[in-house]
């Protein structure tokens, strides 16, 4: 059992997403593990929204090239003649001080949810530092977002991870990583060279009600607001359950995109809503409303393209598993596998198939679907659980 | 009971189109109606204004270029404009009234309303569909095509085009709208080989009614809608629409789901008949049983909505003059309307509350800067003395270098210590200032 543990995320200055949600979820499961989970994230967090979520604002936002949210004036980054430096300089100097104003030490952990390439590099040049307050542990979770956001300062960003996780190792801190799907948990392994484990998140909450039996069976897309994440082959997916589907039984629910990209695809987004029985919501959705999607859903469809989810997880997947929601995603996404591990929905080869599994589990009993959301969610979580057992093992 | 003026357009006294939505208003407010016909020969009624300022909110349907006027007046106002009508215009149209609740039937319009940072509220209205029973069967292949807008293509030509002989026979409602003439080298009478049977309007609608009840495939008889009320009457009758692929047209016709799009790229369609059609007849009369559920559940949403319209903060001195400067430049034509609006980026940029490059190259999405301009009721007199007196200020000169302030029918001193100074006018002629002055 740690005494404190820091759960850092520079990259947590949006008042919605993953990054805020993260912060929740471990402040509550790390619980388990330690007296006091601590969140900090962002200096530029809104106020109100760090101080609901008892996050601490700490980090410099050194991502403003990639998460644009100051003005020149506030970006501290902004005219940098050398960003790796300063960039490194910038995590180094907030690290040090969260290690001082929360007297990190021996018997505490550095605790980084979705780890970015700046906090890597920064911890790689305070190796001494944090020696001499006793080499607390350091967990590196990586799910292939932030860890390689060097902002071109490097040829190739993963061999700087991996030189600087090499120099932690050699420094002799104690450093575990983990990965949040078995395609990146093996990749980063053999990059690496040390174990790596697997660590979807935990239990995100409780599992919901079935969907009432009805003759209306709910698709959703949530987070679909993204060309990556399958929004443009939504309306082939739709318009051919449509054609199958006269009766208007089957109806979907997406998200469009951000509006500085929406106001591009007016054409696209019409056709979209042009499909009868699409219901189109804006691309930010407060908790409340993603809730009451998953509680009103009778199935999740996760059309991403497979090539840049090659090695990373969704949390939609991950969250619709732990609500017991069952799920379809494209063959070749690393989520695919821990669906078709646990038996989580079904795997499709293609858009085609896609179509016909939407059609085959909205002509399954409820009943049935969520028998087995609760077996995949047993079974799913049994070997998070033990993961993370062993990770956080003090 | 909150009161609203409704203004609506002239031809709805004889088309009704808006009666529908007016009958909703009148659900949860108090009426008051003016329709107004189209300028140049109406000049604007000025009366209109004095109507308005005994009214909660103005709710402006297709008069959306009236907006910034009672908007000027400080009274909360709701836009409902329409695609036909409104699509071409810049987006400082919009910014121009960027303190009013707009309510739109065109998903392409609500977005880009939206993404300029105005408030928009989606509305998707369907008809009552016909009982099933009722809806038209496709034994035969029965067309008709209302010619209202021939010289838009959309004509018996176009149909001979696009179908050839997968037709033999058609109804052509001949009746182009008024002001339409017929496009030359496409002659009015020919058949193009098909039996056509015509009807026009006469002092009776029902032969086209008639002829429309006989009917299972219908051309959309003009390029874009505003709302739609005919095709969409077509699918509540499970005909198969054939629609020009443009709002809103588009935003209710899934193609080759629930009736076909084309445009100009098209050269030819293979019309789907007997069961294919109906396939397609069905799920568009079935569009418009679900739709009509979720239309009349929105309505509540709609109404709160509207009667939620804040007050505007940015007002005018002299709205009248506003309203007759606009009322005229808009009807001259899209180029004098365009120019009144190239014209009047420092109104423009006061009442949307952006600054004047941002209103003058106004990009989706941007947030742009706000500034900080105090209402004109907000300068005192003391301080409009104080720069009359300070020697510093030329009055003569400013009100002959910026003719708006003359539209304005403002005090220079007033109006420079308001906008005039935010936009980084000079307060008298120097050698630097006469070349800013006619830069802005």
């Amino acid at each position: 059992m740690f005494a404190k543990i820091a759960i850092c995320d520079p990259v947590c200055i949006q008042s919605f997403g993953h990054n805020l949600n993260a912060q929740s979820y471990y402040r509550n499961y790390l619980k388990v593990f330690c007296e006091l989970p601590i969140c900090i994230g962002s200096k530029h967090l809104d106020q109100a929204v760090a101080a609901g979520h008892e996050i601490h604002r700490s980090f410099s936002h050194v991502y403003n090239r990639d998460i644009p949210v100051l003005d020149k004036v506030d970006d501290p980054l902004f005219g940098s003649a050398d960003v790796s430096r300063d960039a490194t300089r910038l995590l180094r100097e907030d690290l040090l001080e969260i290690l001082s104003t929360f007297s990190i030490g021996a018997g505490d952990a550095l605790f980084f949810p979705s780890v970015d390439f700046w906090s890597i590099r920064a911890l790689g040049h305070m190796g001494d530092e944090l020696l001499a307050r006793g080499n607390p542990a350091i967990f590196l979770r990586f799910i292939g977002v932030m860890e390689s956001a060097d902002q071109g300062c490097f040829l190739d960003a993963m061999a700087e991870v991996v030189r600087c996780v090499r120099v932690m190792l050699a420094e002799g801190l104690d450093l575990r990583i983990s990965a949040e799907t078995p395609a990146y948990a093996k990749h980063l392994s053999e990059l690496l060279g040390v174990r790596v484990l697997t660590t979807p998140y935990p239990e995100v909450g409780e599992m919901l009600p079935a969907t009432p039996e009805s003759e209306i069976f709910r698709v959703a897309c949530p987070g679909s607001a993204r060309g990556d994440k399958g929004y443009f082959v939504l309306r082939d997916i739709f318009a051919n359950v449509r054609l199958h589907d006269p009766e208007q039984r089957i109806r979907f629910l997406l998200q469009r995109l951000p509006e500085r990209d929406n106001v591009h695809h007016l054409k696209y987004l019409s056709q979209l809503y042009a499909v009868p029985g699409v219901s189109i919501l804006p691309s930010v959705l407060d908790k409340a409303d993603i809730d009451r999607i998953y509680l009103e859903s009778d199935l999740i469809v996760l059309p991403y393209e497979a090539h840049i989810y090659k090695l990373r997880g969704s949390a939609v997947t991950m969250e619709s598993i732990a609500y017991g929601r069952p799920l379809l995603a494209l063959e070749g996404t690393a989520f695919a596998e821990q669906i078709s591990d646990y038996g989580a929905g079904q795997v499709c080869a293609d858009i085609p198939a896609m179509v016909d599994a939407i059609l085959n589990f909205s002509r399954t009993p409820k009943s049935t679907l969520q028998e087995n959301c609760i077996r995949a969610r047993r079974d799913f979580f049994i070997d998070v659980n033990a993961s993370y057992q062993e990770w956080l093992a003090a | 009971m909150k009161k609203i003026l409704f203004v609506g357009h002239g031809m709805h006294t004889e088309t009704a189109s808006s009666r529908f939505f007016e009958i909703i208003l009148e659900k949860q407010f108090q009426l008051d109606r003016v329709y107004l016909p189209d300028g140049p020969d109406h000049p604007f009624d000025l009366s209109l204004l004095e109507r308005a300022r005994g009214v909660d909110i103005v709710v402006l349907w297709q008069r959306d270029f009236l907006a910034p006027v009672f908007l000027g007046m400080g009274i909360p106002t709701v836009v409902i404009p329409m695609y036909d009508g409104s699509a071409l215009f810049p987006d400082s149209h919009w910014l121009f009234a960027a303190e009013a609740r707009f309510a739109n039937f065109c998903l392409y319009l609500n977005e880009r309303i939206r993404a300029l940072g105005n408030a928009s509220h989606i509305l998707r209205y369907f008809p009552e569909p016909v009982p099933e029973a009722q809806r038209v069967r496709f034994d035969t292949t029965r067309p008709i095509i209302w010619t209202r807008r021939p010289n838009e293509g959309l004509n018996l030509q176009l149909v001979h085009k696009l179908l050839g002989s997968q037709i033999t026979s058609i109804h052509v409602h001949d009746a182009p709208d008024p002001g339409v003439s017929w496009p030359a080298g496409c002659p009015r009478d020919e058949s193009f080989g098909y039996t056509v049977t015509r009807t026009q309007w006469g002092q009776s609608k029902q032969p086209y009614l008639d002829a429309l009840a006989g009917a299972n495939v219908y051309f959309a008889p003009r390029l874009a809608e505003g709302i739609g009320m005919g095709f969409l009457e077509a699918m509540a009758h499970g005909m198969l629409v054939l629609a020009w692929d443009l709002p809103t047209h588009n935003e209710y016709v899934a193609n080759w789901i629930n009736g076909i799009l084309y445009d100009a790229n098209c050269s030819e369609l293979h019309l789907p008949t007997g069961e294919a059609a109906d396939r397609l007849g069905y799920q568009a009369w079935r569009t418009v049983v679900e739709g009509r559920k979720n239309w009349e559940a929105s309505i509540p949403a709609i109404l709160e909505w509207i009667g939620g319209t804040p007050v505007p903060t940015r007002t005018l001195p002299n709205p009248e003059a506003l309203a007759v400067e606009i009322w005229n430049s808009f009807f001259a034509g899209i180029d004098s309307y365009n120019a009144f609006l190239e014209d009047h980026g420092d109104l423009i940029a006061y009442m949307s509350g952006k600054a004047h490059r941002r209103v003058t190259s106004a990009v989706h999405g941007e947030i742009a800067d706000q500034v900080a301009v105090k209402s004109f009721t907000q300068i005192s007199r003391d301080e409009i003395a104080e720069l009359r007196e300070s020697g510093r200020f030329d009055a003569d000169w400013y009100i002959r270098a910026f003719p708006d302030v003359a539209l304005l029918n403002m005090d220079p001193a007033a109006h420079y210590l308001w906008i005039g100074k935010h936009m980084g006018r000079p307060k008298r002629a120097t050698q630097q200032s006469r070349g800013a002055a006619q830069a802005v």
